[in-house]
């Protein structure tokens, strides 16, 4: 977790307007807007993993 | 006295759950750091709500090699982990507040049981992972 107004040039750094973002691997390319269920939080992981 | 009477009662409730130790480390800075002071304050309050519960504090400059050793390089953090000192890679970035004091509840229960909860298929293909991801969810203050 990162708190966004505290830490506000991390957050910044990856376009945080709307919260909750889920970012991976600190690029915006496999990011998640918004609450993340389960199934959709994993997908972005594996697609984060297989990307090399 | 930032934790209410009534939330402490409430929180120590929940705390009757806990099934194993858990070590709430954190990680702040003299300097640069406005509310550090006030998020440890919260930690001793939250910590002295269960024998299971201790509290670590340790600074980035003066406990280098611990920050070090933990990847820590901006302040304020708090990690979880448990007796045996295991980095879950659990890592909480400015304060608890609001919403996030009661997802910091739950992660130091979840910590606790040894289960994260997700489902066996989720579990499998992470175990199966080679190699590490990072996630970082940015919230704001409610």
């Amino acid at each position: 977790m990162v708190e966004a107004t505290e830490f506000s040039e991390w957050a910044n750094q990856f376009n945080v307007y709307g919260v909750p973002k889920t970012v991976l691997n600190q690029t915006d390319d496999y990011s998640l807007e918004g609450a993340a269920p389960e199934n959709m939080l994993l997908e972005k992981v594996v697609a984060a993993v297989n990307a090399g | 006295m930032l934790i209410s009477e009534k939330n402490r009662t409430v929180i120590r409730e929940r705390f009757s759950e806990l099934a194993s130790s858990v070590v709430v480390q954190f990680y702040e800075s003299s300097l640069n750091c406005a509310s550090c002071s006030e998020i440890k304050m919260l930690l001793q309050e939250l910590c002295e709500l269960s024998d299971l519960l201790t509290l670590e504090t340790y600074n980035i400059y003066a406990d280098e090699a611990q920050a070090k050793l933990a990847g820590v390089e901006k302040v304020p953090v708090i990690a979880l982990t448990d007796d045996s000192r295991v980095d879950y890679g659990i890592r909480f970035y400015g304060a608890p507040s609001g919403y996030e004091f009661a997802t910091l509840l739950e992660d130091i229960l979840m910590v606790s049981s040894g289960d994260s909860g997700l489902r066996p298929d989720t579990k499998a293909a992470l175990a199966a992972m080679d190699k590490a991801i990072e996630l970082s969810v940015f919230v704001t203050p409610t």
